[in-house]
């Protein structure tokens, strides 16, 4: 049972009817009678009951106490009352019904007991005969036991129960016209059905003031917050909020029992505003079970009984509510064993498994090659992690020294030798444990284009091997790569790649000063999912045991971070990147987009920026890539393009003269394209705002683009323009404010800062005066139902324009960006 | 039309740019004949000749060209021949071996243009071989020769490998 709240017509409000579910209305109209009551009282001494229309209330004697014929124009005998004959809904977690019934979207087609979970209760007092309308397309309704109702619908009883769902996003009406001779007009209730929103997050600074997610590190507290413009028949509700562990759906629907393992259930009552409604439901440490997440549902329990029932708000019902997430970079359950194998020279690795490798399901393997001058030993910190945490691993020597197309070959036959000879290593312990098909190779230097040209030569069909093929392989990391080879080759296609590197890097500098070293452009050659994990103040040899420290090699204020601190950042997000891909944990994907400003796996605490370029689907709508148009006031699909900045230019994400000091260079400090290769360079735009000319940049969005009321990002990728003045000047991370304006010219702003600001360029020097190494892109994604919150004007089907606001107003004052990739994510 | 481009690429001679000087190589301490049992493939070289025999080498040289890069470095020849580069020290001993045998009275060291040994083909040794002499780069007499018989590949790496501690005797001299 859950409590309720109660709508009645206005004209039954008018006539002076009761409001309230069994009280008693005045008898405007009625008149009294006793002749034909009195004989009923006999046998009902103390009792009140209906005898037609007549109220009739018996003494403790038998005798009549009143009797009174209700107006049937306005009244009905009820309980030996004369009370409103107006039907009354009763809907059950509402605070009011002004604005309607809010049903989340729930287009899953499960057995009834499921299904119900997300429904509405609605309850209806009327007299029997009245006759139930409804319109609209997007609410089913049914009877308790789950027979889908029909309509026009005449009511048997006092009270009849509806089930509403919600499965089309729009909105119905249940119209009620009263039966037999009630005069009261017809009753309206007004359904409207849209997108769930999630319930768990972590307040703002401001707007839009809460920031809803899933990934929770361990050591974090817990915020849940729901939008009253949304759920606005909540407001006034009372609920009890649970945080309980994860459960399918059938497992609620089998058992709806509450019991929080939180700090509560904390009790709130649904204000007006977003927030009055942010709750602390669990300050201490998450609690983490053994596993490298723990997934636990939170539930609004609008019944305050214990139980979920239809009526109560739950984020969970499909996946995890949330996920709390231990340390990536700690050990993981299995106990890691190494031993070596040699078939040959060139084919001999290190082995990392995990000791139980017999009891579980074929494991993932994954291949290192190292980098030139490196060895094959150098990364057990690596090996012995993954191996913790389920994966077979091989670090093997790579023959680096001629180039990488040689490395290349040993990544092949290592991994060929190692799937062949499986029976043979390690005493058999790991035959037929390892999945063929899982397959990822990460390189480091030489072997990090190795591993590239690897894959591009198995896909092309320039080499093959018997044990696997380029479908097996299901990522593709380079650490700091070179890039000797033309992209053509070093070519990712659509495997997933992942590219982690260092400003402090001494050899492989990612600086404009030479192609080689320009691993950006590998990354965007790309189709498949695209990640960078770019880390200031990492060297080269970071990412290994025992290279030389080339970060010596560096000169600048920037901060060089200790090998340790960049093993530990290694570990965590390979391990992320590997369950995210490979085992299907997508809460682990939000280590991977979300801005590292403000969101980072424990024990990780280094300035980064983050990339993630999802992989080509129709989810993905370009609303301007720079590819296609080159005028920047046309965008890539045709649409307009408004701008107020200064000095905007449009072109190929390519330093023009291999120098970083600032001398009007437009892309000064871009590594992501050569400027040769015009047809296939990843194209950009740069420009500035100063402390007096705020400015703006506007895209019409491509008809596709204009509905987004199922959600989704928007998506860009944006650096600081390294060595600028206004960089200089400015000094500190950056943002701007991401607006969207409907067909109304309604807009929702947000500044994207509250979600992590856009790093300064490492201050690293070299290349000319000033200080600043290359740009650094970070992906920013801003969620698009944030726009709505609080502004439910803003018509999410009917966009027109996502516009960037820059200036003081808007984030930071002044400013030299680059942006590309201005897309919006669908869900 | 990539492949193409690749191959024109390809087609086009690399540039010489020999990096080191008359003194990059202070001396020739040793080669040794090394016969195989089985062929190996040296894989310093774009042709990715196989070889049955092997002539290995300990030298020393100017340091700073010995250091390790992931970029570009310097290609060590002997000869026309890039070397394999098996072992490296500090101060300049270096330990290596190329395919086929060299002359055992002398032998230009030199280091030549920074590139990737795997793009050198024998023409390209052949011009580096040229631009050193024509640069006055001098030829050598080793220390001392030797000859040796191995099984295959991986024992060679070994048996050239073991060769270092020969650059702990030079280092004491």
């Amino acid at each position: 049972m859950t409590r309720s709240i109660t709508l009645v017509s206005a004209v039954a409000l008018l006539a002076g009817c009761g409001v309230g579910q069994g009280s008693i209305v005045s008898p405007a109209g009625s008149t009294a009678g006793t002749s034909a009551a009195a004989g009923g009282c006999a046998d009902r001494a103390g009792q009140a009951f209906c005898d037609g229309n007549q109220a009739i209330v018996c003494d403790d004697l038998g005798g009549l106490a009143s009797s009174e014929t209700c107006d049937t124009a306005t009244q009905r005998c009820e309980a030996g009352a004369c009370v409103g004959c107006e039907p009354v809904w009763t809907v059950p977690g509402a605070g009011t019904l002004d604005g309607g019934v809010q049903l989340d979207l729930d287009t899953a087609e499960l057995p009834f007991e499921e299904q119900r979970l997300a429904m509405r209760e609605l309850r209806l007092l009327s007299a029997p005969g009245t006759q139930i309308d409804l319109t609209g397309e997007a609410v089913a309704l049914y009877s308790e036991d789950g027979a889908p109702l029909t309509f026009p619908l005449v009511t048997e009883q006092e009270e009849t129960l509806l089930l509403a769902h919600g499965h089309t996003r729009g909105s119905s009406t249940l119209t009620v016209t009263p039966a037999g001779s009630c005069q009261t007009a017809p009753a309206a209730l007004a359904l409207q059905v849209d997108t769930r929103r999630p319930l768990t997050g972590r307040s703002l600074i401001t707007y839009p003031h809460f920031e809803w997610v899933d990934a929770f590190n361990a050591d974090d507290s817990l915020q849940t917050a729901f939008d009253p413009s949304h759920y606005s028949d909540r407001v006034g509700a009372t609920a009890d909020v649970y945080v309980v562990p994860d459960r399918s759906r059938a497992e609620w629907a089998a058992e709806p029992s509450l019991t929080d393992v939180a700090d509560g259930p904390v009790t709130v009552t649904v204000g007006g505003d977003l927030t009055t409604n942010i709750s602390n439901v669990w300050l201490s440490d998450l609690s983490s079970g053994p596993d490298l997440t723990t997934a636990y549902d939170v539930v609004y329990d609008f019944g305050q009984d214990g139980r979920l029932d239809p009526g109560d708000l739950v984020d969970g019902l499909e996946g995890a509510g949330f996920e709390s997430v231990i340390p990536l970079s700690a050990p993981g359950p299995h106990t890691p064993l190494r031993a070596e194998y040699s078939e040959s020279y060139w084919n001999t690795h290190y082995v990392y498994w995990p000791e139980e490798a017999g009891s579980l399901d074929p494991l993932p393997l994954v291949v290192i090659s190292h980098g030139n001058g490196h060895d094959y030993t150098w990364y057990d910190y690596l090996g012995e992690h993954l191996a913790s945490w389920g994966y077979v691993v091989i670090s093997h020597r790579n023959d680096t020294e001629p180039g990488p197309v040689s490395a290349s070959r040993t990544t092949r036959s290592n991994t060929e030798v190692f799937l062949r000879d499986l029976s043979s290593i390690a005493d058999g312990a790991l035959d037929g444990r390892v999945d063929r098909s899982s397959i990822v190779w990460i390189g480091h230097s030489r072997g990090g284009e190795g591993v590239v040209l690897a894959y591009d030569d198995l896909l092309e069909g320039d080499a093959s091997e018997d044990q696997y093929g380029w479908e097996d392989i299901r990522i593709v990391s380079s650490i700091a790569p070179t890039l000797f080879e033309d992209p053509y080759e070093a070519d990712p296609h659509e495997v997933t790649y992942h590219l982690l590197a260092g400003s402090s890097d001494g050899d492989v500098t990612g600086g404009p000063e030479s192609p080689v070293t320009q691993y950006f452009r590998i990354f965007q050659n790309g189709r498949g999912d695209g990640l960078v994990t770019y880390v200031q103040g990492a060297a080269h040899n970071d990412f290994n045991c025992c290279g030389f420290d080339d970060g010596v090699w560096t000169s600048g204020p920037g901060r060089q971070i200790s090998r340790e601190a960049a093993q530990q950042l290694t570990k965590a997000y390979y391990l992320a990147l590997l369950e995210y891909e490979l085992r299907g944990r997508h809460v682990l994907g939000e280590y991977l987009w979300r801005m590292p400003a403000l969101f980072q796996p424990m024990g990780v605490r280094e300035f980064m920026s983050n990339q993630w370029m999802p992989a080509w689907t129709d989810k993905r709508i370009v609303v301007d890539d720079f590819q296609e148009q080159p005028d920047p006031l046309v965008s890539s699909w045709g649409g307009a393009v408004r701008s107020s900045v200064s000095n905007l230019v449009e072109g190929i994400l390519d330093d023009g003269n291999g120098q970083l000091a600032w001398d009007g260079d437009a892309f000064n400090g871009m590594t992501w394209a050569q400027a040769d290769d015009p047809a296939r360079a990843e194209r950009g735009i740069v420009f500035d705002w100063s402390y007096d000319s705020p400015a703006s940049l506007g895209f019409d969005l491509p008809p596709e683009a204009r509905d987004l009321a199922d959600g989704g990002f928007v998506s860009f990728r944006v650096c600081q323009g390294t060595r600028h003045p206004n960089t200089t000047a400015l000094d500190d991370l950056l943002s701007f404010s991401v607006v969207l304006v409907d067909s109304s010219g309604a807009e929702s702003a947000i500044d994207f800062g509250v979600y992590g600001r856009v790093p300064e360029p490492f201050a690293r020097t070299g290349g000319g005066s000033g200080t600043g190494w290359s740009n650094e892109f970070s992906t920013v994604r801003v969620p698009v139902l944030a726009f709505t919150t609080e502004r439910p004007e803003l018509d999410l089907t009917s966009l027109t324009t996502l516009r960037f606001d820059f200036g003081a107003d808007h984030g930071s004052p002044i400013g030299r960006v680059g942006l590309d990739d201005v897309e919006i994510l669908l869900p | 039309m990539i492949a193409l481009l690749t191959a024109a690429a390809l087609a086009e001679p690399l540039p010489i740019v020999l990096t080191g000087s008359t003194d990059s190589v202070e001396a020739v301490h040793l080669t040794a004949t090394i016969e195989l049992s089985e062929p190996g493939t040296f894989r310093m070289a774009a042709d990715l000749p196989s070889f049955e025999a092997a002539t290995a080498f300990v030298a020393s040289v100017d340091p700073d060209l010995l250091a390790v890069r992931q970029g570009p470095s310097p290609v060590l020849y002997l000869d026309a021949r890039p070397a394999r580069i098996v072992h490296r020290s500090a101060d300049g001993c270096v330990v290596g071996f190329v395919p086929g045998h060299l002359s055992e009275e002398t032998v230009t060291v030199f280091f030549g243009s920074s590139t990737l040994p795997e793009r050198v083909d024998a023409e390209h040794g052949r011009r580096e071989l040229e631009a050193a002499r024509a640069a006055g780069l001098p030829s050598q007499k080793p220390g001392r020769t030797t000859a040796l018989a191995v099984s295959d590949e991986g024992a060679l790496f070994e048996t050239v490998a073991a060769l270092q501690s020969y650059c702990d005797q030079v280092s004491s001299q």
